[in-house]
C-alpha cells in the first residue's frame, strides 16, 4: 500500500470538500437575501408555534441517544429476564440476584485475569 | 521544470473537476433537474400535475424556486449562527460532491489502494454536517429534529457503509490484489455478473443501500426528523430565505449523489457498455444513456416508496433497521469476505 499516494488523495479529497464549502459561503454572502433582515417586531424570536420554551434549555441530551439504542436493541433480552425471574415470588427474586451477582463476579475475575 | 508543469496541469484538472465536472456546476444542474423529475413523478403518483408553468413542462421550476429564495429576507433568530450554519451546509455539499471524484467519469480521479476509506469518510460528513447545521439555531423543534436525526444515524449510516463495501470487497477479491478501490470496482464490474453468488450478494446489498438512502434523505417512511404536523418542520423549522435555499439544494445534491453512487457501485454505471468521456463515440453516447436510465429507475423506486408509505415512529424505524437492512447488509459483507 502506497501511503504517500493515499496521503495525497486524502488531501485532494478534503481540499475539494473545503473548496466547495467556500463556493457555498460565497453564494450566501453575495445573495441579496442575506443582507435583508430588518430587526422589527418579534421575527427574530425562535419560531415555536405558540409554545414557550426558554433558550437555555435548548440542547440535545447526548446520553438519551445511547440509552435509546440500548433500550431498543436489548428490549427483548430485558423482557425475557423479567418474564423468567420477576414473578413477585421471593425465591425467584433471590435466584435472579444470585445469578446476576455470580455473573458480575465471573466478569470481574476474567477482567482481572486479562489485565 | 517538467515536474512543475505536470503539477500545474494536475491542479488545473483538479479545479475543473471540483468546480465544473463532475463538481459543483454539473451537480447543481443535475440535482435541480432531478428535483423536477422527483416532483413530477411524485405528483403523478398522487394524481396531480406537478410543476408546470416555468419552462417546458415546468422543468425550470426548481431553478426559479432557488433564485427566488436567494432574494427573500433571510431571518436569523436570536442566538442563531448564520455563517456557521452556511459553513456546515457547504461542508455537507462539498463532502457529497467530492465523492464523485472517485468515479471513473472524473477528469481528475482520486484513486489509490484502500481509497474506499477516504470515500466512506467523506460520505459520513454529509449527515454529520447537516445535524450540526441544524443545531445552529436554538429552537425546541429543531433540537428534537436533530436528536431524531442523530438517533437514526446510528442505524442508517452503518447500513449504508456496509452495503457500499460489499461490491468493493467482491471486485477487489476477484482481482487477486486487495486494492479496495472505488474506481476499480466500477471499471471491473463485469466480474460480479460472471459469478452468481457475487450477483446475489450485490443485489442484497443494493436493496439495503436503497433503504439506507431513503432514510438518509428523510423520505417517507423515514421523514422522522422533519415530521410535518408533529414537530413543525423539525430540523428545517428556522431555515428561511437563502438558508432554506441552501438546505434544499443540499438535500437535492445528497439525493442526486446517493442515487448516482448506487448506479455506479451496484449497477456498474454504463455496464454492459463502456464509457470513455475523453473519446467521443456512439458507445459513449449509449453509455451515458444507460447511466441516465439506471439513475431515473433508482430515483423512481425511492419516490414510489415515498408516495406509498406512512411515517414510522422513531423506535419503529430503529428496530426496522436493526432487523432488516443492517443485518442483511452485514450478512452479505461477511459472506463476501468469506467466499
Amino acid at each position: 500500500m502506497d501511503l504517500t499516494l493515499t496521503l495525497y488523495q486524502t488531501l485532494y479529497a478534503s481540499g475539494a470538500m473545503l473548496l466547495i464549502a467556500l463556493i457555498v459561503l460565497l453564494i450566501y454572502s453575495k445573495s441579496p437575501g442575506s443582507k435583508k433582515q430588518q430587526d422589527e417586531g418579534d421575527k427574530n424570536e425562535a419560531y415555536l408555534g405558540g409554545e414557550e420554551h426558554p433558550y437555555d434549555q435548548e440542547s440535545v441530551g447526548s446520553t438519551n441517544f445511547f440509552w435509546s439504542i440500548v433500550n431498543q436493541s436489548l428490549k427483548n433480552v430485558y423482557k425475557k429476564i423479567i418474564d423468567r425471574f420477576h414473578t413477585y415470588a421471593l425465591d425467584s427474586w433471590l435466584l435472579y440476584m444470585s445469578v446476576w451477582l455470580a455473573f458480575l463476579i465471573i466478569l470481574l475475575i476474567i477482567l482481572v485475569g486479562i489485565l | 521544470m517538467i515536474l512543475d508543469v505536470q503539477a500545474f496541469i494536475d491542479i488545473l484538472w483538479f479545479l475543473v473537476a471540483v468546480v465544473v465536472f463532475p463538481g459543483f456546476l454539473f451537480t447543481f444542474l443535475a440535482a435541480l433537474l432531478n428535483q423536477w423529475y422527483t416532483r413530477k413523478v411524485f405528483a403523478r403518483m398522487q394524481n396531480r400535475i406537478g410543476p408546470k408553468y416555468v419552462g417546458l413542462s415546468g422543468v425550470l421550476q426548481p431553478f426559479y424556486d432557488f433564485l427566488k429564495l436567494l432574494s427573500k429576507e433571510s431571518i436569523t433568530p436570536k442566538f442563531g449562527r448564520s455563517r456557521l450554519y452556511v459553513l456546515f451546509i457547504g461542508i455537507g455539499i462539498g463532502s457529497c460532491i467530492s465523492t464523485l471524484l472517485f468515479l471513473p467519469i472524473s477528469p481528475f480521479r482520486i484513486q489509490s489502494s484502500f481509497d474506499v476509506i477516504i470515500f466512506i469518510y467523506l460520505g459520513l460528513w454529509s449527515s454529520v454536517a447537516f445535524a450540526i447545521a441544524g443545531l445552529m439555531f436554538p429552537n425546541m423543534f429543531s433540537s428534537i429534529g436533530v436528536s431524531r436525526l442523530l438517533m437514526l444515524m446510528f442505524v442508517f449510516e452503518p447500513a449504508w457503509v456496509i452495503s457500499l463495501l460489499t461490491p468493493v470487497v467482491l471486485v477487489s477479491k476477484s482481482s487477486g490484489v486487495l486494492s479496495f478501490s472505488v474506481a476499480e470496482t466500477v471499471e471491473r464490474f463485469s466480474v460480479i455478473w460472471s459469478n452468481p453468488i457475487y450477483l446475489v450478494l450485490t443485489l442484497v446489498s443494493f436493496a439495503a443501500a436503497l433503504v439506507s438512502l431513503q432514510c438518509r434523505l428523510g423520505l417517507q417512511p423515514f421523514d422522522i426528523f422533519e415530521a410535518d404536523s408533529e414537530i413543525l418542520a423539525g430540523v428545517f423549522t428556522e431555515f428561511s430565505g437563502v438558508k432554506l435555499a441552501l438546505a434544499s439544494l443540499f438535500h437535492d445534491i445528497e439525493m442526486f449523489v446517493g442515487a448516482f453512487l448506487i448506479v455506479f457501485l451496484f449497477l456498474g454505471g454504463a455496464f454492459p457498455f463502456s464509457l470513455n468521456l475523453a473519446q467521443f463515440s456512439i458507445d459513449t453516447l449509449v453509455g451515458i444513456l444507460v447511466i441516465v436510465v439506471k439513475f431515473l429507475l433508482v430515483v423512481l423506486v425511492l419516490v414510489a416508496v415515498k408516495a406509498s408509505s406512512a411515517r414510522y415512529r422513531i423506535d419503529q424505524a430503529v428496530s426496522f433497521f436493526f432487523k432488516y437492512p443492517l443485518l442483511i447488509a452485514l450478512a452479505a459483507l461477511i459472506i463476501a469476505t468469506i467466499v
